[in-house]
């Protein structure tokens, strides 16, 4: 519904330069009534006067429906129409609208994108492949085709199934013979479907095979959708892992060109085998089948003979390698064909076999194919929980995987450089006439200034590295309750009193500076560590109604983690603050840390930024699913109020399907906290901007078209009914961290926090940018990718990218910018506790609190 | 991750014939709504967009619909207390945002009138071949109508040079629009 306000934009003023020198310009005419009944398909100008107007109105004219059949309109000599727009004198005057920023210091930016300099100038013809009698196997299918290369041109690409060339046969059925090299005579049926013009997206995914194609020359094995390189590998032997280097690589159509994205990936590949898990799991005879089975059943393997991953979905113990099958007629023992295949002797010819349901297949042909591995020749893949905790494990893989810009840049060079003077690859490209730039691209980017802190009393810049850990030392928090924390608990083990003893000095002597007054707690002392001990202190210390409860405990023990918030969450409304005591002891760091923190859950401010609007609410969105039912998900939503006067938060969280992407039920928990902003501020927020977390771009379209649309309507209801007049103005703003894109500065460093990109490797139809807001020691920064779906907040794109930055400086549990928008952290924060520790809706009486943090 | 399981099977609300998984049925209910807005008007659940429910039985399920709870949570449950001593004096800044009125960017419009490639996901079939009918002409100015007249022309040929802006309009902002569908 964008197009219909459109023509209510305010006319034309100095200040919308129409000869700004930006190539991202566009000349949308403001509608006018006569342009709207003017439709280009209906009444085709044939004069050479009107075709820009039309033109424009057709621009703007999105809602209109049409019929599919419908030509467009004007004739072909468009390029003398061209020269003539811009000496049409238009009835309304012509707005600018960009969304490149201005504002902030220029800095020169690479990429790790490489343009396409030419790309195919043909048409390609796309044909669909049958072979007779039926064949799976792709290497046959191919083999037999190519036989036949000289009559499908250069170059041609084939998947399998689809074909790709630049010829075009006489007939639209074209039956040629081919044959394998077992002597099967096969009748291949080719079957044209039609041309791809370099004008669709189809062309794209040309384009992508094409460069898939060109990189099968580097010797680099598919794992999953991406290619890596085990020839590079790295073996990390005490934790049997191998690391892979491969490319993440993606044609798209970027802001003006077509460019190549390549991303430096890693897969870890276990080099454990599941037959080593036989071995572990056979200590206990008894329950030996049984623990073997938990360990294994669901567990995805990749076989290295022929590169395939399979999920294990049952244990076969009654049969051995030794069982036979039958293979093209006769029937072979595994042992065997193992060995006649591929040339692989099985050393256990005792162990069990295991069964995998094939589900590609089971969906191509119907049938439920059984697949049987051995045991001994199928690696694991993934990392189990116990190697994600490991500490050392994941030191000595960042070592590999996190690189820093130089090294990271080298290896994309590297890449490319490999990619145009291997024969095998350069051929192919030159067979399309593709050609690759050999320069990462360079962009202009932006440095947002560094934004002020507020304090109490004070005001200070967060500084380049945005970190104002070190302020807390003299600068008083920006709100603290006024009675102090007067009325509070403590509960720890009796053993652990010494350590309670530091904790509560440190607490009060880094307070006191920060302004905060916490008086001496209620100390509930425990013989035990059990989780029902500490239950039981805190429905005792409930009973005095404490503001807040702190807990100190011997280790991070998640059952005990879990008991302690959802009693004081679910069952009680008691904020609750688990400290271990390895934490009391780093001094005084960890306790200014404690004490923010407190602060916060009390439901009071640390501090503040430079907030520029009023009426403002950011609302943050994000799903986590359930640890223990997996059908279930929790989504969170965390909203400000305004926060030039009153800067706290309220949260809500539902229980939602995990299997929906899109969240059901939204709107209800939307109104909740705009009912809470109209409590508190007698109105409603006149502005409103929503980050959305967690939607991958693949859905984007269904999420404007299922969530966005419906917000707005409903927002549109509910302010009418408050009696506004003006629905609000809404900025919808879809936040992923998951992009590929890297961004280096030309010294090959990482960009300061606040570094902003907006123009070439952006998107054409998205109002999107990408923004580093965090500072990053290690390896090199991914930018956070925001992308406007809706947007009505009659902002420039210059404050939508300086309110986000700013909106990052927010996160209370940490003195630094994050990489997301804080409504956004929070709202994760939140779902992700209710989703692994709490499994149940928290209290209302908390929603103004963030018992979360 | 988890294994395809029966029960995980859902049906369309508007056509029992339509099966699918669970995680498809937002998708599909975005496609179906808009083929049957003339013939079959459901209720969407005030609690959950999902469901989506018959005129008669709607009253029913709003009674009885799970996530009901959403609502019943939030008003059987004590509201947090406002406090007072969480306000603070209006912070003064640098810059006020709150008059400015600045036409928003809308990247449809752009990209309509640029030299680049556009997707043409989430509309139904016919639509996307008109729309990919009008693309070309648009960028390559290509006069041919239809693919199939095109046959005689011998490949490959060298494309004409992509040119800037030529006509083009699209409903494109609302996928799944039918116009001229014969019912």
């Amino acid at each position: 519904m964008g197009d219909q306000e459109r023509g209510r934009r305010r006319p034309f003023s100095a200040g919308d330069s129409a000869h700004e020198p930006n190539a991202k310009l566009f000349r949308g005419q403001a509608n006018s009534s006569a342009s709207r009944t003017l439709d280009p398909r209906n009444a085709p100008s044939p004069k050479d006067d009107r075709p820009s107007t039309s033109r424009q109105a057709a621009a703007c004219e999105t809602n209109t429906p049409r019929g599919p059949a419908t030509g467009g309109g004007n004739g072909s000599n468009r390029v003398q129409k061209r020269m003539d727009r811009f000496e049409i004198v238009h009835t309304r005057p012509v707005e600018v609208v960009s969304k490149v920023g201005k504002e902030g210091a220029p800095i020169q930016l690479l990429s790790n994108y490489f343009r396409l300099n030419t790309t195919p100038k043909w048409r390609i013809v796309h044909y669909h492949v049958d072979l007779s009698p039926e064949i799976e196997l792709l290497r046959v299918r191919c083999g037999i085709l190519s036989d036949h290369a000289a009559a499908l041109g250069t170059g041609y690409l084939f998947d399998g199934k689809q074909l790709f060339t630049t010829k075009k046969f006489e007939q639209d059925i074209t039956i040629l013979n081919g044959k394998s090299k077992q002597d099967i005579n096969y009748t291949i049926t080719i079957k044209f479907v039609g041309f791809i013009s370099t004008a669709e997206e189809r062309f794209l995914q040309v384009l992508n095979l094409i460069l898939r194609r060109s990189m099968k020359g580097l010797n680099l094995e598919q794992v999953g959708r991406n290619l890596f390189d085990p020839h590079a590998k790295v073996s990390m032997r005490e934790f049997s892992l191998e690391l892979w280097p491969g490319y993440e690589t993606s044609i798209r159509q970027h802001e003006r060109d077509i460019m190549l994205c390549s991303e430096i990936a890693h897969k870890v590949m276990r080099t454990e085998t599941v037959y080593d898990i036989l071995v572990r799991s056979s200590q206990n005879p008894a329950r030996h089948q049984e623990e073997f089975r938990m360990n294994v059943l669901g567990l995805i393997v990749l076989t290295d003979y022929n590169n395939k991953t399979y999920r294990i979905n049952d244990v076969d113990f009654t049969k051995s390698p030794l069982a036979t099958f039958n293979c093209k007629g006769r029937d072979i023992s595994f042992v065997e064909y193992y060995l006649t295949k591929y040339n692989i002797r099985i050393r256990d010819h005792k162990q069990p076999l295991l069964v995998s349901k094939n589900k590609d297949k089971a969906q191509n042909t119907n049938a439920n194919e059984l697949v049987i591995l051995i045991p001994e020749l199928c690696r694991v893949t993934g990392l189990t929980d116990n190697m994600r905790s490991n500490f050392q494990l994941k030191r000595a893989m960042a070592d590999h995987t996190q690189l820093n810009p130089a090294r990271r840049i080298d290896r994309l060079r590297t890449f490319n450089r490999r990619l145009q003077t291997t024969p095998e690859s350069v051929r192919v490209l030159n067979d399309w006439n593709m050609k690759l730039d050999d320069n990462l691209v360079e962009i202009q980017g932006r440095i947002i200034a560094p934004q002020k802190i507020l304090f109490l009393n004070n005001r200070i810049s967060a500084g380049d590295q945005a970190d104002w850990t070190r302020y807390f030392r003299d600068n008083q928090m920006f709100t603290t309750p006024s009675q102090g924390l007067d009325r509070w608990a403590v509960i720890a083990p009796q053993r652990n009193s010494r350590d309670l003893r530091t904790l509560l000095q440190n607490l009060n002597q880094v307070a006191r500076g920060m302004g905060f007054q916490i008086r001496s707690p209620r100390e509930t002392m425990i013989y035990d560590d059990r989780t029902g001990s500490y239950i039981q202190a805190l429905d005792d210390c409930a009973r005095i109604d404490p503001q807040l409860i702190l807990c100190l405990v011997p280790n991070n023990n998640t059952e005990r983690y879990s008991s302690i918030k959802k009693r004081g969450c679910v069952d009680k409304a008691i904020p609750t603050q688990v400290v271990t005591t390895k934490a009391t002891q780093r001094g005084m760091s960890v306790a200014t840390k404690i004490a923010i923190q407190i602060n916060c859950k009390l439901g009071y401010t640390p501090w503040m930024i430079d907030l520029p609007l009023s009426g403002l609410m950011t609302i943050g969105f994000d799903i986590a699913k359930c640890t223990r039912d997996r059908s279930k998900a929790y989504g969170a939503l965390v909203a400000s109020m305004d926060q030039q006067q009153n800067s706290t938060y309220f949260s809500t969280v539902a229980e939602c399907s995990a299997y929906d992407v899109m969240a059901n039920n939204l709107w209800p928990m939307m109104l909740k906290a705009l009912r809470q902003y109209h409590r508190e501020h007698q109105k409603l927020p006149a502005r409103i901007v929503f980050y959305r977390d967690g939607v991958s771009s693949g859905s984007l379209k269904h999420l404007v078209e299922y969530e966005v649309k419906d917000i707005v309507e409903k927002l549109e209801a509910e302010y009418q009914r408050a009696g506004s007049t003006t629905p609000p103005m809404l900025a919808y703003i879809v936040v992923s961290r998951a992009a590929n894109t890297r961004l280096f500065t030309s010294s090959k460093q990482n960009p300061p926090p606040g570094t902003v990109v907006d123009d070439v490797i952006t998107m054409p139809e998205r109002y999107d940018f990408y923004l580093v807001s965090q500072a990053v020691r290690h390896g090199s920064v991914a930018p956070t990718s925001y992308n406007v779906v809706h947007s009505k907040i009659r902002l420039s794109p210059d404050q939508i990218q300086k309110l986000t930055y700013k909106m990052c400086h927010l996160y209370y549990n940490w003195s630094g910018t994050t990489r997301v928008p804080a409504v956004c952290q929070y709202a994760k924060k939140l779902a992700t506790l209710v989703g692994t520790n709490i499994h149940a809706i928290p209290q209302n009486a908390l929603e103004k609190k963030f018992y979360y943090l | 991750m988890s294994d395809v399981d029966p029960n995980d099977m859902v049906y369309c609300p508007y056509d029992k014939a339509h099966k699918m998984l669970r995680k498809k049925l937002q998708q599909h209910i975005i496609k179906c709504r808009e083929y049957f807005k003339d013939e079959i008007e459901l209720m969407v659940c005030p609690f959950n967009k999902a469901h989506l429910i018959p005129e008669p039985e709607f009253f029913q399920h709003t009674k009885t619909c799970d996530d009901r709870k959403i609502i019943a949570h939030y008003q059987h449950n004590a509201a947090a207390e406002l406090v007072e001593d969480t306000k603070h004096e209006k912070i003064e800044t640098e810059e006020n945002w709150d008059d400015d009125d600045v036409p928003d960017y809308d990247p449809e419009a752009y990209a309509s009138n640029a030299n680049v490639l556009r997707s043409a996901k989430g509309i139904f079939p016919a639509q996307r071949k008109a729309f990919v009918k009008e693309e070309r002409k648009r960028l390559l100015e290509e006069q041919s109508d239809d693919d199939t007249a095109n046959d005689n022309i011998n490949l490959p040929q060298a494309m004409p040079i992509p040119t800037r802006i030529t006509t083009s309009t699209s409903n494109r902002s609302a996928p799944y629009k039918l116009s001229n569908r014969q019912r």
